[in-house]
């Protein structure tokens, strides 16, 4: 069910206080049809306010929520007709498996063969055949997390909202999860809201990222953008390691600008926001983007640096260097073989466009 | 320095003879209703025959029958009450809540026996006191405490959750109530109903003050008998009292574990 807005979700507005305290703040964004959109950020951030406004569990103090277009700011839940995956399942105890997937089709006064069709196709899907006599206190996190996922389903919403549904499973089942579930969300084609704390989870599966802080939306962009091209020291933060300089631009050329960070350093830096000479700006650098040489070489940037510590990670090595003004760098290097040691000293080879620029707007100028 | 041990086994020691003690009038209630020679111990043989002649004896009979009755709905209307005022109170915030459960909990507060007289003086002023309804009225709020507190443990335990669900799946709060809530809390209103109606069985002072005449529960049947009769019989019904006292503790200790419950 199309309608002309192509928007399955619109959230304007919407605000959440309770009492003094403002959960959620001044929260705007859409979901498309058939996407998937996961909303992202810190503990208490909320990310779960904001999907409970949206599935009706807690009415929002201000703005307005519509489903397909239509407005179900003030409909309560059991008339928005949308899928909801908590993050503790909340599968009912005193229910096995099937009635708890049967439960909502019951409640539609279906007949009694389709329902038991359907509920052996939602456990099918959801890799729950022969689990249908269990009760949930029988069954294993991963798949009373199934159930829940298969409750959901069971009634083929348009529009399912899943609350960190992964959180609880151990890390080799969650991964395992993530990407069944992404493809069932693809199979099925279903607009997904889906609430993580995770970032990996949050960039491996969305078609979009939302990222909120402190009750607020901070940026929406697809998960490349977001961890390519930060735009704000949070969002650099949160998603992925970065390091970070304060410096003046002092020159400007052909799409690069050179920017002093204190008295010793100079970068070259891709000038993507056309920041102009003089102007303070923030610098930010992702450690994989560095690469770390023995020697001099020539290249835009070539700076030297001193070993001082180093963590071994598996896939990767991450260095912590201190360059000669004392400011310390994480790299990230895949190289393990010819590592350097401790105390050496080693060349950071940066490439301009590696950097990314932000506008420190009001911190003062020299 | 005292040794644990000796402190652990003084303590053991005392608590068995305080057990005993207590114990000790109840034994020789069961043991006088089943002695052929009445009232004089020891015991010389087993009989049933004092049994017989109270469970055969017309007055009784009644009276167990109203006291059955009389427990049944003190404890319906006492733990629908209950469960409403803890939905309200566990779930919302809301002012006066501490004074609302301090009056549901007062009954515990107040001697049964002054706590009887009053409602009896209250109840006459209405214009209905010694009828079926003030007995009604007085047993369930005598119980009410102990059902709330019962209740208020199950419900904090309740994941509201599991509400959420099936109201995202399509139930009205009315349905979720019935299909959801009270299913999933079915092992403490049990042993709320059970506990409540052993209390009101139990009563003796609340029955005595508002009692409507043809309306007398056993244990105000009992004491009357035993006043004018000092025979084995009202032991017989005494031990028939405790024993289905008994008989109510054993399910709920095997529902909710005894323990649990009186800890509420
Ligand atoms: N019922 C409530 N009463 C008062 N404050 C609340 C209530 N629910 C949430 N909050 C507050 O609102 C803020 C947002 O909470 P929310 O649960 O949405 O966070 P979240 O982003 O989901 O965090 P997490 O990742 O820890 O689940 C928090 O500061 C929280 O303390
Ligand atoms: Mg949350």
């Amino acid at each position: 069910m199309n309608d002309s807005t192509g928007k399955a979700i619109q959230v304007e507005g919407v605000c959440k206080r309770y009492g003094h305290v403002s959960a959620v703040n001044d929260v705007s964004f859409d979901v498309r049809h058939g996407e998937f959109v996961s909303l992202l950020g810190p503990s208490g951030c909320g990310k779960t306010t904001t999907l409970r406004m949206i599935a009706g569990f807690v009415m929002a103090s201000d703005g307005h929520i519509r489903i397909n277009g239509r407005d179900v700011t003030y409909l309560p839940p059991e008339k928005r007709e949308v899928g909801f995956v908590f993050q503790n399942y909340a599968l009912w105890p005193h229910m096995t498996v099937a009635e708890n997937v049967a439960f909502g089709l019951k409640l539609r006064k279906r007949d009694k063969a389709f329902i038991r069709n359907k509920v052996e196709e939602s456990l099918a899907v959801t890799g729950l055949s022969g689990f249908e006599g269990r009760l949930p206190r029988q069954l294993s996190g991963g798949q009373q997390q199934r159930v829940a996922l298969a409750r959901a389903l069971a009634l083929e919403p348009q529009l399912l909202l899943m609350d960190e549904p992964l959180s609880n499973l151990d890390r080799a089942l969650r991964v395992a999860m993530r990407r069944e579930l992404k493809k069932l969300q693809q199979r099925l084609n279903m607009t997904t809201l889906y609430v993580t704390h995770d970032q990996e989870e949050a960039l491996s599966m969305s078609d979009r990222v939302v990222i909120m802080s402190g009750g607020e939306i901070v940026r929406v962009a697809r998960p490349l953008e977001v961890y390519e091209d930060p735009q704000s020291e949070f969002v650099a933060d949160f998603v992925g390691t970065t390091n970070f300089f304060d410096g003046i631009v002092s020159d400007i050329g052909e799409g690069v600008a050179t920017v002093k960070v204190g008295e010793t350093l100079t970068l070259r830096v891709g000038n993507r926001i056309s920041a102009a000479p003089g102007s303070a700006v923030r610098v930010l650098l992702r450690p994989e983007r560095v690469r770390i040489l023995a020697e001099r070489r020539e290249g835009a940037n070539m700076l030297a640096a001193r070993v001082d510590f180093i963590e071994y990670y598996g896939p990767t090595l991450r260095y912590t260097v201190a360059l000669p003004g004392g400011e310390a760098l994480f790299v990230e290097a895949h190289d393990i073989h010819g590592s350097a040691q401790i105390g050496e000293t080693v060349w950071l080879s940066i490439e301009p466009d590696h950097f990314r620029l932000i506008d420190r707007k009001g911190a003062p100028a020299s | 320095m005292r040794s644990p041990d000796i402190g652990t086994a003084a303590l053991r020691l005392f608590t068995y003879a305080a057990m005993a003690f207590l114990f000790f009038p109840i034994i020789i209630t069961l043991i006088v209703s089943v002695n052929p020679r009445e009232f004089i111990l020891p015991p010389s043989g087993f009989t049933l025959d004092w049994f017989k002649a109270a469970w055969t004896s017309e007055t009784f009979v009644r009276a167990m029958g109203v006291s059955l009755i009389l427990g049944i709905v003190a404890s319906l209307v006492a733990n629908t009450l209950a469960l409403l005022a803890v939905l309200a109170m566990v779930r919302y915030d809301f002012k006066g809540k501490a004074l609302i459960n301090l009056l549901i909990m007062s009954p515990l507060l107040i001697p049964t026996t002054i706590f009887s007289l009053a409602l009896y003086v209250y109840f006459v002023q209405l214009g209905f006191g010694g009828g079926i309804p003030a007995l009604v009225i007085g047993h369930a709020i005598h119980v009410l405490p102990f059902a709330a507190r019962i209740l208020t443990a199950s419900m904090q335990n309740f994941d509201t959750s599991l509400e959420e669900a099936a109201r995202n799946v399509g139930a009205g709060p009315v349905r979720t109530m019935l299909s959801i809530t009270l299913p999933v809390m079915k092992t403490g209103l049990i042993s709320s109903f059970v506990l409540c109606f052993v209390l009101s069985w139990n009563d003796f002072p609340i029955s005595v003050f508002l009692a409507p005449p043809g309306w007398t529960p056993l244990p105000v049947e009992l004491f009357t008998y035993i006043k004018f009769q000092y025979d084995a019989v009202g032991a017989a019904l005494a031990s028939s009292l405790i024993l289905i006292s008994g008989i109510a503790m054993v399910v709920i200790d095997r529902m909710a574990g005894l323990r649990r419950v009186l800890r509420g």
